[in-house]
């Protein structure tokens, strides 16, 4: 696969690999880190890249590992250092928009979900992949994603569900 | 869309049953309406997936980022031809400076000290001195061996005399 054919088949995928690494490693300059490193990853077996079926779920399965190798070692480092200290960004002025606003509680809610979970929610209802994809980038069988799905999507409507009602009662 | 089909698609949607397409719909739904009081729960989720779709690093722009580097890896790869070639001919150079290195240091070395005349005096007059005394010393050696010979030339003119009297 030479440069042209690379840029214009493999690299549209950055956007939808960043928002997944941004998603589980809230922190912009980690995300970038491993978009780049999966993209340099790819160029380097770009001779065999057209054998893939699918290059946006090998990618994807790239950047997935290189997050949670990257959260392992977050965790260790926290562990050995023993102090509290957090790398996650802050919202930046840029992102506070209106329209942001507005869905700032659906997002720290699945913010908050587990890694797994987190993982299943933003490749299905953010970039929508199919159950086939998904189960190839995670690695784990058709049901077993549906059945997380399903929770993780309750798990949100339902920490919603609270806030509208309690915010309800204030009124 | 009528309110049942949504109801319904939400409980597709929650159990983790809904389509690609039905997924679809649910989003536009409820992006696009004022939604019933008892849907409105569900609206913020299905707005916010929207929302995140479009999302992107608003800080640097990641994508030229990596197309400046994937013209670097070309460019790159041109470079590690030519340093080959450059490697292989400074090899060569430096290997012809160790061999001319090697036969000054070790072969041609006893050749220059045998005809390697070294000065012993530093006294000119001394050395005009000393070699003097060293001539007059051969020339009277010399000299002496030379003075035997005159008895040959003596020889040679009783000879003369002889074979002009005959």
């Amino acid at each position: 696969m030479k440069s042209g054919e690379f840029i214009e088949k493999v690299l549209p995928v950055n956007r939808k690999l960043y928002r997944f690494a941004y998603r589980l490693l809230a922190n912009r300059e980690e995300a970038e880190d491993i978009v780049q490193e999966t993209f340099m990853r790819l160029w380097n077996k770009r001779k065999k890249l057209t054998e893939y079926r699918n290059i946006d779920a090998f990618a994807m399965i790239i950047t997935k590992n290189l997050c949670i190798d990257s959260i392992k070692s977050r965790n260790r480092n926290v562990m050995d250092v023993d102090s509290p200290f957090n790398t996650k960004d802050e919202v930046s002025p840029y992102e506070k928009t209106e329209l942001a606003d507005s869905v700032m509680n659906a997002r720290q809610i699945i913010d908050n979900l587990p890694d797994q979970q987190k993982m299943i929610i933003q490749l299905r209802d953010i970039e929508g992949y199919s159950f086939e994809e998904i189960a190839e980038i995670m690695d784990l069988n058709i049901n077993t994603i549906r059945v997380n799905l399903s929770r993780a999507r309750k798990k949100v409507r339902d920490s919603l569900t609270k806030k509208y009602d309690y915010e309800l009662k204030r009124n | 869309m009528n309110l049942n089909e949504i109801e319904a698609l939400l409980k597709r949607f929650y159990d983790g049953e809904s389509s690609l397409e039905e997924e679809q719909r649910l989003r536009d739904y409820f992006n696009q309406e004022i939604v019933p009081d008892h849907l409105s729960s569900h609206q913020e989720q299905f707005r916010y997936y929207n929302f995140a779709r479009e999302e992107k690093n608003p800080q640097s722009d990641l994508e030229s980022d990596l197309i400046k580097k994937i013209g670097q890896e070309n460019i790159g790869k041109t470079y590690g031809k030519r340093h080959r070639t450059f490697y292989f001919i400074t090899g060569i150079a430096a290997s012809i400076l160790i061999f001319i290195g090697v036969y000054f240091q070790f072969i041609a070395k006893p050749n220059n000290t045998a005809y390697n005349i070294e000065d012993t005096y530093e006294d000119p007059e001394a050395a005009y001195a000393e070699a003097k005394k060293a001539l007059l010393l051969v020339s009277e050696k010399f000299n002496a061996g030379v003075n035997d010979f005159n008895k040959f030339s003596s020889f040679n003119q009783y000879k003369e005399l002889i074979t002009r009297k005959n």
